[in-house]
């Protein structure tokens, strides 16, 4: 039994909101880095194997670089607060360029800021990573009200989009060594990148067409067979994770949980609710525990079955 | 795969790389008031005035206050001041409102009021007040500008000129540009009034502000900007002085958005060379709708006080600026900066306050003063520290000194006290120079009376009426004499950085460990 069948995909979409709403409304760097730490966690519990379950660090990786990109941008632009770290050459722009100043005075208030917010863009992407990396897309479309037939087939390129991506890089790297192509250092990015994504993109399609044809999303109803219940341990992470995302929205009002580093700079103040807010998200993997291991008591308690064999044989 | 499929995917992705950076940051000071401002300098004239060689020094000084808001660190400030200083005393003994704007324009630029080119401009404001009528000046407008003017220099508007406000209050809320609202109420008149409740320490609850308050709202436009009056078009003069007001009072413009918020409705006055138009229709920009509209579009209140830690520093001794900059003790920004063992003018009085917060950081202020004796209350005024008072007919009780504090009207000021621990208030204490002890003050600091020599403390804490929680001695001498550095107890500065780098340690151990974990768990269930 696979891992990720121990919760329903209405559960992991509960808990993906859960995730997203303590990232977006919480903007306090110490309780970023604990979501940040839950996500991990629970991707290293439940991420399945193979090429797809890697959505989680490619989402961290993809985060970090626009997180880079961001710091730097603004560090250079922006020179407001008290504490100077460095001075760099200034160049002021045109007017009709907007007449920034870029260099000059660069402030820690300024780096702290955008190195903050850039830890929430990659905390956000990496929710979605971790539960890319944890449901099959095919159980999540399945589930789709039929009404929303062009909805599905867009979800249904929009999800399966990254872990296609995935396998697709898996195979092309796979095929460019066959021809002799040494993957050393950042240049041998390039041969991989364009076939990736072309192939990726017409996959994407391919498969949302070929899910058409099988009637998903169609504009008449189907009937459906009702495979999937939802088990006390769904229930149990849907509640949890319904009330980490009300506790979030409503923790924004706390003053903890806005972090402004102006005029000079000052640490972020530890709310001990904020963080055991985020840490919360590691629910999952607590809920799996105690049920795994209520189930190894309860096979403990009960007499061991007759072997398989015999009773094949009878 | 096609060039095209090639290409577009190569824009999803920049494109994605760039949403990345453009989701906006939290507010940082705003780049419309610094264009406004820069559309200012490069308005200078060879005198140094703004706009015109003609200018007065009052309308210089206003302008003075738009740059400092902005933060402007120029050269041309001081070229300005220079041209104040020759120019300003030409008219300052005939109106109260020149006067005023002129302080309001020394303070917000780091100089010192009460002797700029020789001229104490406070006095010359006060010399103009009418203690029958309450009025410094004819008209209301007129007359609350030079009331920002003395509480900019963080001097005492006496009670009969707040009361002379509210009588000339509007039946709608309002205040008019003239007494007993000939011609009605004005948004420029009421947002300046406001600014002068707000800092004169009047509560948020008065009638006179929750009215005014109301007046603006209601009078606001449909695209979120505000007129001369109730039905007029939209101009920046009216805006950035009706957003200062809104800054005064503690509220967002994100509360007060119609079709868009005020300070984007003034924003669209705005053109490429920074300046502010008076009307959307003007093609031109208005030279005193900028100058009204920067420190509105910046977000502050009226009267600009720089903080000892903005970044505007142009303080006028150069032994006060390095005391200033090296410490984060401040020398009083309204009264006379006292540079390092400067022995007092005979006719002076000093006396010295100490500040210390509970944990352990203290500020020491060394003010000199002009009357023979002051309240507590307005010397720790004086001390230019930025304070959150609650003021009541027993008196002032002072809420929050600094950073340290509860924040009225938003939390109560006085502390809960179900039990004598969480007792924590600001108290306040005088030295007893015979015993060289410090007393625990029962009376209110606006009742008592401050003379020259007097040294006194509040220190944040519980206390007691048997001496309570007394700061550490001290006397007048230690004080005023050495250069000032704010005294940081060494546990607490290191204290500052320690629970967050515990924080960060606890967080990557357990981290790690519940990453372990979690891997063994998925293994053990898929084996």
């Amino acid at each position: 039994m696979s891992a990720s069948a121990v919760f329903h995909p209405k559960a992991w979409l509960c808990w993906l909101l859960a995730a997203a709403s303590v990232t977006l409304s919480i903007q306090n760097p110490a309780v970023t880095a604990t979501a940040l730490v839950a996500l991990g966690v629970v991707a290293a519990r439940f991420a399945r194997g193979g090429p797809e379950g890697r959505s989680f660090s490619v989402f961290l990786k993809l985060g970090l670089i626009f997180c880079g990109v961001r710091v730097v941008l603004f560090a250079l632009t922006g020179h407001t607060g008290d504490t100077t770290l460095f001075r760099l050459p200034e160049f002021t722009t045109f007017g009709w360029l907007g007449a920034l100043t870029i260099g000059g005075r660069v402030t820690g208030e300024v780096l702290a800021q955008s190195i903050a917010e850039g830890l929430r863009i990659v905390a956000f992407l990496a929710t979605f990573g971790v539960f890319l990396s944890i449901v099959e897309p095919s159980r999540l479309v399945r589930m789709l009200p039929r009404r929303l037939h062009d909805a599905g087939l867009v979800l249904g390129i929009a999800i399966t989009f990254v872990p296609v991506m995935l396998r697709t890089a898996a195979d092309v790297r796979d095929a460019q060594r066959l021809r002799g192509h040494r993957f050393r250092g950042a240049r041998a990015i390039r041969p991989l990148v364009m076939p990736v994504i072309a192939s990726s993109l017409e996959r994407s399609l391919d498969l949302a067409a070929s899910m058409e044809s099988r009637g998903y999303g169609g504009a008449r109803p189907r009937t459906r067979l009702r495979a999937e219940a939802l088990a006390s341990t769904d229930r149990a992470l849907i509640a949890i994770s319904l009330a980490v995302a009300v506790a979030a929205f409503v923790a924004r009002a706390l003053p903890g949980a806005q972090w402004y580093p102006y005029p000079t700079l000052a640490w972020p103040s530890l709310d001990a609710r904020l963080v055991a807010l985020a840490a919360v998200l590691v629910a999952p993997v607590v809920v799996a525990a105690i049920h795994a291991a209520r189930v190894r008591r309860s096979d403990d308690a009960t007499p061991p079955r007759a072997a398989l064999p015999e009773e094949v044989a009878a | 795969m096609n060039a095209r499929a090639r290409r577009t995917a190569a824009c999803v992705i920049a494109a994605a790389a760039v949403l990345a950076c453009a989701i906006p940051s939290s507010a940082a000071p705003s780049s419309a008031a610094r264009d406004g401002a820069r559309y200012i300098v490069a308005r200078q004239v060879p005198s140094g005035a703004f706009f015109s060689a003609t200018a007065t020094a009052d309308g210089v000084a206003e302008a003075l206050v738009a740059l400092a808001v902005a933060g402007i660190d120029d050269p041309s400030i001081d070229r300005a001041l220079a041209f104040m200083r020759a120019n300003g005393p030409a008219r300052a003994d005939e109106r109260a409102a020149y006067a005023g704007r002129i302080v309001a324009g020394l303070v917000a630029t780091g100089q010192d009021p009460r002797a700029f080119g020789g001229v104490d401009y406070v006095s010359k404001i006060k010399a103009r007040y009418d203690p029958v009528t309450g009025r410094y000046d004819n008209g209301i407008y007129s007359d609350a500008l030079a009331m920002l003017g003395v509480l900019a220099a963080g001097a005492v508007v006496p009670d009969q000129a707040l009361t002379f406000l509210r009588a000339n209050q509007c039946s709608d809320g309002g205040f008019g540009h003239e007494q007993a609202c000939a011609g009605g109420a004005d948004v420029d008149t009421t947002a300046i009034v406001v600014c002068v409740l707000v800092a004169a320490g009047v509560d948020a609850d008065d009638p006179a502000r929750t009215r005014a308050r109301a007046w603006l709202a209601e009078v606001q436009n449909a695209d979120g900007g505000f007129g001369a009056a109730g039905g007029k078009p939209t101009n920046g003069n009216s805006t950035g002085l009706a957003l200062s007001a809104l800054a005064a009072m503690k509220e967002t413009p994100a509360a007060w958005a119609r079709a868009r918020t005020p300070t984007a409705a003034l924003e669209r006055l705005q053109t490429s060379d920074g300046g502010f138009r008076y009307l959307a229709t003007d093609p031109e920009p208005d030279d005193y709708a900028t100058v009204q509209a920067v420190p509105g579009v910046a977000g502050r209140a009226l009267p600009f006080r720089p903080s000892a830690r903005s970044d505007v520093r142009r303080k006028p001794t150069a032994a006060a600026s390095s005391a200033a900059r090296a410490s984060s003790s401040a020398r009083p920004t309204g009264s006379r900066a006292v540079a390092a063992s400067t022995p007092k003018a005979p006719s002076d009085s000093r006396a010295a306050v100490v500040v210390q917060a509970n944990d352990g950081a203290t500020q020491r202020f060394c003010v000199d003063f002009r009357e023979p004796t002051i309240s507590g209350y307005e010397l720790l005024r004086r001390t230019g520290a930025p304070l959150v008072v609650k003021e009541s007919g027993a008196g002032a009780f002072i809420c929050k000194i600094g950073s340290v504090g509860r924040d009225h009207p938003r939390e109560s000021c006085e502390p809960p006290c179900p039990d004598a621990n969480s007792c924590t208030y600001w108290g306040y204490y005088r030295l007893d120079p015979a015993k060289s002890t410090w007393r625990f003050n029962e009376r209110g600091a606006s009742d008592t009376v401050v003379r020259d020599g007097t040294v006194e403390a509040w220190r944040f804490g519980t206390h007691s009426l048997s001496g309570g929680n007394p700061p550490e001695e001290t006397t007048l001498e230690e004080i005023c004499a050495a250069p000032v550095a704010a005294v940081k107890p060494k546990a607490g500065a290191a204290a500052g950085a320690r629970a967050p780098m515990l924080f960060a340690l606890v967080l990557a151990m357990v981290g790690g460990g519940a990453v372990v974990f979690a891997r063994r768990a998925r293994a053990r269930e898929t084996s």
